[in-house]
């Protein structure tokens, strides 16, 4: 038992820096970045031993379970109940690092699995075969994800491309 | 600069990293335990809510379960009738009708068909019949008929040999 959570605890240390920077590409902002890595390390922490022992690199899995879990999260807070005004007054936030950005800023305006896409694809280098492995769909809806994606930022970014037609 | 040129560039930003706080490994680690235990207690408290209502239906439906039947027709003749022939049955000693019925099967018709036939000759004492039965001097016809008002249902006067398979004939008679 204690063995299994040092072996957790390394696998951790060395790993939760990328994870989150990942999370961060993959969600927009670091806040929930850091909730989504937490969120999935439990869940990865509870079946630890069986995972060590079936995956060869754990990391990925972590990252596969990352984009499932942030496509789901999103797909269940986008049926939350808006409001016009904040029931609370909300703590002083720090802004974005990357907010002067275009590109950034075009990113997070994506919707969540295209958003994947595009980060499965250029952040992480996955071919399209992989994206479609990793997030379970076919391969033509990769296709037609990453198309929609490319499309809707060169709109956004359009006069600050040069050669980004095509 | 192309799209994925700026793609590639934002996400090579060294901005993008979070600062990971020194010890998170170590909640990281608590709340995994927490969340097996959570789990399992989850997981222990289902499969005993689940133990304790198939207990508790089953329970439940055998206290429910109907008694059987307090007075089929069919076992009481069975058991009755695996009485020696001389005794009388110690069940009934209130009813005439057991004593004659059992031992007369076969070899007494003519004693049986006397006790049995005030019954049939009850409905008929304003016509002629009793006459016609006092001509032979037989000293029954005069006794039996008031003894038997209800009509004596246990036996049925068509079939006399029917009536001694059964002590209590009353119950399948076809009489009525």
């Amino acid at each position: 038992m204690a063995s299994t959570e040092d072996d957790f605890a390394e696998f951790v240390r060395a790993a939760l820096p990328g994870l989150l920077r990942y999370g961060h590409a993959l969600t927009g902002n670091p806040h929930d970045a850091a909730d989504l890595v937490q969120a999935v390390l439990e869940k990865v922490g509870v079946r630890w031993t069986k995972i060590s022992a079936d995956c060869s690199d754990p990391s990925a899995y972590v990252r596969k379970a990352m984009v499932n879990t942030h496509v789901s999260r999103w797909r269940r807070s986008r049926r939350e109940t808006l409001l016009a005004e904040f029931p609370d007054v909300p703590a002083a936030e720090g802004r974005d690092r990357l907010e002067a950005e275009p590109v950034w800023t075009a990113l997070r305006a994506l919707p969540p699995r295209q958003r994947a896409v595009v980060v499965l694809r250029y952040y992480e280098g996955l071919s399209e075969l992989e994206i479609a492995e990793t997030l379970g769909i076919s391969c033509g809806t990769v296709k037609s994800q990453s198309s929609k994606a490319l499309t809707t930022l060169r709109r956004q970014l359009g006069p600050q491309l040069d050669g980004g037609e095509g | 600069m192309s799209l994925d040129d700026e793609l590639r560039r934002v996400f090579d930003d060294e901005r993008l990293s979070v600062p990971v706080r020194p010890g998170s490994e170590w909640a990281l680690v608590a709340a995994a335990r927490r969340r097996k235990y959570r789990t399992g207690a989850l997981a222990v408290t289902g499969g005993v809510l689940a133990v304790l209502t198939v207990v508790g239906g089953a329970v439940g439906l055998v206290a429910h379960e109907p008694d059987p039947a307090p007075g089929p027709a069919g076992p009481p003749p069975v058991v009755v009738s695996s009485t020696p022939p001389g005794e009388p049955a110690p069940q009934r000693p209130q009813s005439p009708r057991t004593r004659p019925a059992p031992p007369v099967q076969d070899h007494e018709p003519q004693r049986v068909v006397p006790d049995r036939e005030p019954p049939r000759t009850t409905p008929e004492p304003t016509r002629e019949l009793p006459s016609i039965l006092r001509e032979p001097g037989s000293p029954l016809t005069g006794g039996v008929e008031p003894t038997d008002p209800g009509g004596a249902p246990s036996t049925s006067p068509e079939h006399p040999m029917s009536g001694p398979a059964t002590s209590k004939p009353a119950a399948g008679a076809p009489r009525r």
